[in-house]
């Protein structure tokens, strides 16, 4: 460590983005040098220290900073910091946002940041107004103050941004100001090491706007009533003697603020958590990595239209959400792959996850399935009324048309062959509950179609089901079949 | 085997080399995020759900700095939610990759429904000019290497690509053939060769895109959205701004053929032509298949890219069919491109279905009717 009175910041700078743009009086550039101590006096590896900011007057502080330096987006400076931490966790990222920039706009993420404990430090630089914008009002800016946009009083209470990140679950919250720099690298520095996410509020002024709206006067009588402000100091603070002002004996137009480290917790910090739950899934539950597959360039489609069209058979099963439709198409569509034929599988859905409307399409070739949707249905299931109401116009001539009889009373219809069959009864009876009627519907489609064989069908239904739950799965397809070679004795 | 094409996208970007994956459930695409999140982890990645898409993109964006090749997922709204951040990534050149899984708007529209809507969304959703890339996948096979090329294409010219599809390709099921991920021929965005104090971030040194440094790896350099120099400062040297931007536009059409896909279905001798994208030219392709076998002479140009649009193959084929007529799920986005590039040479129209349900057949060979091609009946 080097005493701070040695540190020649220009090793840390950018010269040559110099001038800044900061107005005299500014008290961002004393939040900048209180950084460069900390940094400097902990001795962090520079090529390992990232500073990440977003839209403002404090956000520009970062690029003239000899570090690798991220300017974002207006309030998005935690959602990169994020995406960096987690992606490389060994890297030191420092979130510089403004007070619009982290409590306005961005302020969801800075409450999410602070609920993942993810390991940022971040400093809010809080001069309780819009600088780069023309001194309009902010979420901090106190009850009765003036802006450009509050000509009477601000009438909006201001957030208290370090009992916010505490209560969202930051696991480090301190505040410090600009009136108070000497404390203000300690505070910093702490921040820095902190193995979490860490938030340091640091009061500062805007003399050329909140100043000069508010007759605060200029920089040197703004940080004078910083320290009038404040209303108590911790232990770290009262150590560089800093002396609490006179907060309780008068009014104006700044809160009275305590300062210091005002909340600290202990708690896995995230990208370390995600890592410790990985490490502690049992082997079961963790998801193996998909096999190898086989060496085969993938599938397009065939450039030029086949001169005749391999036939296809269109599918559609239709009924309410709930009652296994699409889980029914899939098994259609899986049975013919296994038995290498073609089939494409398409859903539709309401946004219920139950009830509503559900409906699958599947279509079976041997050849090249051009169009993936079922317009007119070589085979229609029905199990429900309003399905059957639905679709039963839409079938091709000559389709087979196939209805639980328990719940839908079919119209009968020219070129079509329908047969009601106690689909939903007969899974009751089977398997004692009713859900299991899209698989005994499947297995008397199948049984009356041909569509797949009733071998390619058992095996699909067993390689998704494995052990009790296939065979339950086996005895509702099977009493499909038996419905069927029952009705034709 | 039998694959859906959002889990097609997911293995795809696996084996491209993704390893950060941050989004925001939205239907129709959040099966890409449940599967990133189950593929990612064992392999060294990581997938997080955000609190909104705007923190989604932003977290890629970091990630890609940190130098992971990464990727999100979303529907309108969400890309909706994502433009200012797709502008900055085409801004600060940050190679990303978004998907778009369309479903029927505007606003929250039909969550569930197909649409092809978004179109002049990913073209246009920003503010300010730059160029963007854009593919539109038709099958769930041509979803897995879109989507790997989406990265090549990403990494190589340093930008956001778009995988547009529509909820009928993203949730389709259909049998394909994946290749062994160790055959795919895949692209690393160029890392500096100079040393870090000699290294100037965005000099291209007469290449169209300049080589980019993984943060924390001893290069230090800054990344802002407001209008940069060569060493990445901000400027507002009108010169210095002229010079970016049109090296910005330069990039991608210095290399248009890497970047502008299409297949032509029996062009050759096409009098009128349809032209559509997703499944709009599933259908497409299953009307010209019926009408060829009646006879009549039609053809399918479907573009894989949408941006950059491809203009001069429209422009081509203007000056040889009688008709060109496009089918598409909106109420007329591509069609407008089509015009421009057909530039009066032969009539264009349009077939649109904004309706939440898929273009079918029968509407395209009702336009093919409407554009003067007997015998359909």
């Amino acid at each position: 460590m080097t005493p701070a009175a040695e540190l020649d910041y220009r090793q840390y700078l950018r010269t040559d983005m110099m001038p800044h743009i900061l107005c005299p009086g500014c008290g961002h550039g004393i939040v900048l040098k209180a950084i460069l101590r900390a940094v400097h006096r902990l001795g962090l590896p520079r090529d390992r220290l990232v500073f990440v900011s977003g839209i403002g007057c404090s956000s520009r502080i970062v690029g003239y900073v000899d570090f690798c330096t991220l300017h974002t987006t207006h309030g998005r400076p935690l959602t990169f910091a994020t995406g960096l931490k987690l992606a490389r966790p060994e890297l030191h990222v420092v979130v510089v946002t403004g007070d619009g920039d982290g409590l306005a706009i961005g302020g969801n993420h800075l409450i999410h940041a602070a609920r993942r404990n993810i390991g940022l430090t971040c400093l809010l630089l809080n001069n309780a107004t819009y600088g780069m914008t023309g001194g309009q009002g902010a979420p901090t800016t106190p009850e009765g103050a003036r802006t450009a946009t509050a000509p009477d009083g601000e009438v909006e209470p201001a957030f208290d941004a370090c009992r916010l990140v505490a209560g969202a679950g930051g696991t480090f919250v301190a505040r410090g100001m600009t009136a108070a720099p000497v404390g203000l690298d300690d505070l910093i520095a702490r921040a820095l090491v902190h193995p979490g996410f860490a938030f340091v509020e640091i009061l500062s002024d805007c003399p050329e706007y909140f100043g000069r709206y508010n007759a605060l006067g200029h920089g040197p009588e703004m940080l004078e009533a910083q320290r009038r402000n404040v209303l108590s100091v911790d232990a770290l603070l009262a150590e560089k003697r800093f002396v609490p002002g006179l907060a309780t004996a008068r009014g104006g137009v700044q809160p009275a603020v305590a300062l210091g480290v005002l909340h600290e917790a202990r708690r896995p910090e995230f990208s370390a958590a995600l890592a410790a739950a990985r490490a502690a899934a049992p082997p079961a539950e963790r998801p193996a990595a998909p096999p190898a597959t086989p060496v085969v360039a993938p599938a397009g489609v065939p450039a030029a239209p086949a001169p005749a069209e391999a036939p296809q058979c269109r599918v559609r099963l239709a009924g309410a959400g709930g009652q296994g439709i699409v889980l029914a198409g899939l098994l259609l569509a899986e049975a013919a792959v296994a038995a290498g034929r073609n089939a494409t599988h398409a859903q539709a859905y309401g946004p219920e996850s139950r009830g509503g409307a559900s409906r699958a399409e599947v279509i079976v070739s041997d050849g090249e399935i051009d169009y993936p949707c079922v317009d007119r249905a070589d085979l229609l299931l029905a199990l429900s009324q309003e399905a059957y109401d639905r679709y039963a116009g839409e079938v091709r001539p000559g389709a087979l048309v196939l209805v639980d009889a328990d719940r839908v009373v079919p119209r009968p219809a020219e070129g079509v062959a329908c047969h009601a069959l106690p689909l939903g009864a007969t899974a009751t009876r089977v398997l004692g509950e009713a859900l299991g009627a899209n698989l005994v519907a499947l297995g008397a489609l199948v049984a009356l179609s041909d569509v797949v064989t009733r071998e390619a069908l058992e095996r699909a239904v067993a390689a998704r089901r494995p052990g009790d739950s296939a065979e339950r799965a086996l005895l509702a397809v099977r009493a499909g079949f038996e419905l069927v070679a029952a009705g034709r004795r | 085997m039998l694959l859906q094409g959002n889990e097609a996208c997911a293995r795809a970007a696996v084996d491209a080399g993704c390893r950060f994956y941050a989004g925001y459930p939205i239907t129709p695409s959040s099966e890409i995020a449940e599967r990133m999140a189950e593929l990612l982890p064992p392999r060294g990645g990581v997938a997080v759900q955000m609190e909104d898409e705007i923190a989604s993109l932003g977290a890629v964006l970091g990630a890609s700095l940190a130098g992971r090749k990464a990727m999100t997922a979303t529907s309108g709204p969400g890309f909706s939610l994502m433009q200012e951040h797709v502008g900055y990534a085409a801004s600060t050149e940050i190679p990303c990759v978004v998907v778009d899984v369309m479903r029927a708007g505007p606003s929250t529209g039909l969550p569930t429904s197909p649409a092809q809507g978004d179109v002049m969304q990913a073209r246009w959703g920003t503010h300010g000019d730059h160029p963007i890339v854009a593919l539109a996948p038709a099958s769930v096979a041509e979803v897995y290497e879109l989507t790997v090329r989406a990265f090549n294409l990403a990494e190589r010219y340093r930008t956001p690509v778009v995988l547009l599809w529509d909820e009928v390709i993203g949730h389709v099921r259909e049998r394909v053939m994946l290749p062994d991920p160790a055959s795919l021929a895949l692209v690393e965005r160029a890392r500096p060769s100079e040393a870090p104090g000699a290294w100037r971030p965005y000099a291209a040194n007469g290449q169209a895109v300049p080589a980019m440094a993984d943060f924390g790896s001893g290069h230090r350099w800054h990344v802002t959205g407001l209008a940069h120099d060569e060493r990445g400062y901000p400027t507002q040297d009108p010169a210095v701004v002229a010079r970016l931007q049109a090296r910005l536009h330069a990039k991608l059409a210095r290399d248009r053929a890497d970047v502008v896909l299409w297949e032509g279905v029996a062009l050759d001798d096409a009098e009128v032509v349809v032209v559509a994208f997703g499944v709009s030219a599933r259908a497409a392709r299953r009307a010209v298949g019926l009408a060829r076998r009646r006879g009549a002479r039609v053809g399918l140009f479907r573009p894989r890219t949408l941006w950059p649009f491809p203009d001069r193959e429209i422009a081509d084929l203007a000056g040889r069919a009688r008709a060109l007529v496009v089918a598409e799920m909106n109420m007329g986005q591509i069609v407008g491109e089509v015009e421009r590039a057909a530039a009066g040479r032969t009539p264009v129209t349009g077939r649109f279905r904004a309706d939440g349900q898929p273009l079918a057949p029968e509407d395209v060979l009702d336009a093919l009717a409407g554009a003067g091609v007997r015998g359909l009946a």
